[in-house]
């Protein structure tokens, strides 16, 4: 009896990969065989995982395929003609409208995405989302059986030595503001310039903005961020792109303030780390974000970007203000690090919604 | 409902936002409309379909990277360049003249979008004006039989 699962990709430092190798890990301890199958290993991933087409030698009836699903790929169709007891992992497709003008390719995988989705609704005995927000998708598409339980995150990753070199160069005593996610549109960076921009034009001259993450999928959108930048005339916004973890960690270090105006948020990994390093938020009320949240942070529900540049610098400098908010995101981060809530919730809901019970290996 | 929220008392979240106000309206002051003038520096930019096209070119997010991965030869050396980067080199350009046509064909796409909207609307007009009747002459107020002035 297993339990294997399959995602597109399997990436370091990718949430959904974190995700899948906590869960290997989680049905290991339990007794459950457990692979992780995909279509494209990334860099340095290929002993964690093993090619799709490897599957169907342990595909049974009696055994459980559990598909992450957050793009449109192959994976869907081979797991859907599976024998195998089916559980899915739902992480939210960004929808396509915000990748027009932007990348045809990654606007036509998100659509074709959508309409795998919805062919899978009937196909699954189980489903879990990250969120309430995602859950909501699927329930909408006629998913039944969907239960909520966050993404279990490795926190011990957040505690690798920072990289010197930034806090070396950038821990100046400047207000250094930063946004962490993948360069796009839904993301809305151009929301964080411009509000940036206010900042450090108006009120505070010696501020930096950080703009960690990959433009790869959406290099378009990273250059009309640059030529942003270039037409208001600014200074000191980095970006860093894709960076390792030690550098991740060295930026929420410097960091005085993360500031997050996406309009579409499945989940939000990079609001927990914010938590975790203590750095106070600044959200738009989008998305999963007031559910990731949780009351803590301060969320702004229009886009003024001088009125949110004028919240922030007062975020920055009264004490009082910005130490509320912190202790608010102390409490919330005590929920997602009860990882063991949710790894006893997925368990028993993978036991209970399939009807297997763990087996011990010899 | 305040425009923002956070877990503090009522009174203080009221009174951040009297003090935004009141920072904000300062400020117009000193600058004027500072608003507007993001806007008009920012032009059609965040427009991503109608964004000018030599805007939203590869070049310069490409050239800042073959800086990075292709430093210039050192001439004085007097060697030459090292087969693999000149291999990667040619392997990179291909695949940017490939991404570059992709994303003059979706311009395209959307001016010849355009153009045929335009030609229909003209067409719709042109039909609009055949069949509406020609305007008619002014004719002169009818007299009415009787009621001359003697």
């Amino acid at each position: 009896m297993q339990v294997h699962q399959f995602l597109p990709v399997l990436d370091r430092g990718d949430a959904i990969g974190n995700h899948a190798l906590a869960l290997r890990n989680l049905l290991r301890r339990n007794g459950f065989a457990s692979e992780i199958y995909v279509w494209r290993a990334g860099k340095g991933m290929k002993g964690e995982c093993l090619p799709y087409g490897r599957h169907r030698e342990v595909s049974s009836p009696e055994n459980v395929a559990v598909l992450h699903f957050s793009i449109g790929s192959p994976l869907s169709g081979y797991v859907r003609s599976l024998p195998d007891k089916k559980v899915m992992i739902y992480h939210n497709i960004t929808p396509e409208k915000y990748f027009v003008g932007i990348s045809e390719h990654v606007y036509h995988v998100a659509k074709a995405g959508r309409k795998e989705l919805a062919s899978l609704a009937g196909c699954m005995d189980l489903c879990f989302c990250d969120s309430e927000f995602n859950r909501r998708d699927l329930t909408a598409l006629g998913y039944e059986n969907v239960h909520v339980v966050p993404l279990l995150m490795d926190f011990s990753l957040l505690d690798v030595p920072a990289d010197g070199g930034i806090q070396n160069k950038y821990g100046d005593g400047w207000k250094n503001l930063i946004f962490v996610g993948r360069v796009a549109p839904n993301k809305k960076q151009e929301d964080v310039i411009r509000v940036f921009y206010y900042y450090k034009k108006y009120i505070n001259s010696r501020s930096r903005l950080f703009v960690v993450g990959t433009p790869r999928q959406t290099p378009r959108y990273q250059v009309i961020l640059e030529n942003l930048v270039e037409r208001l005339g600014l200074t000191d916004v980095v970006f860093a792109g894709s960076v390792t973890q030690a550098e991740l960690v060295a930026y929420y270090k410097i960091a005085h303030a993360f500031v997050c105006m996406s309009e579409h948020e499945g989940f939000g990994v990079p609001l927990v780390e914010a938590m975790y390093y203590r750095v106070p938020i600044i959200a738009y009320d989008a998305g999963a974000v007031p559910e990731i949240l949780g009351g803590a942070g301060v969320l702004v529900r229009e886009k003024n970007h001088q009125a949110i540049a004028e919240l922030l610098n007062l975020l920055l400098e009264n004490e009082d203000f910005r130490s509320e908010v912190v202790r608010a995101q102390d409490a919330r981060l005590g929920y997602f690090r009860n990882a063991a809530a949710f790894e006893n919730r997925l368990l028993d809901e993978i036991r209970g919604g399939t009807g297997f019970r763990p087996v011990k290996e010899a | 409902m305040n425009w923002f929220s956070a877990q503090i008392s009522q009174e203080k979240l009221a009174a951040i936002a009297r003090e935004i106000d009141e920072r904000i309206r300062a400020r117009e002051k000193e600058f004027g409309d500072v608003q507007a003038a993001e806007r008009r520096a920012i032009g059609d930019l965040l427009d991503y379909r109608r964004a000018f096209v030599e805007d939203i070119s590869y070049d310069r997010y490409l050239a800042r990277k073959f800086v990075k991965m292709f430093p210039e030869p050192d001439a004085a050396a007097g060697e030459p360049p090292p087969r693999l980067p000149v291999r990667l080199y040619q392997k990179v350009v291909r695949r940017l003249l490939r991404q570059q046509l992709v994303f003059n064909q979706s311009i395209l796409g959307f001016l010849e979008e355009t153009a045929e909207r335009l030609s229909q609307l003209e067409k719709k007009l042109e039909e609009l004006k055949s069949s509406s009747p020609p305007p008619e002459k002014e004719s002169p107020p009818e007299r009415t039989s009787g009621g001359e002035e003697t």
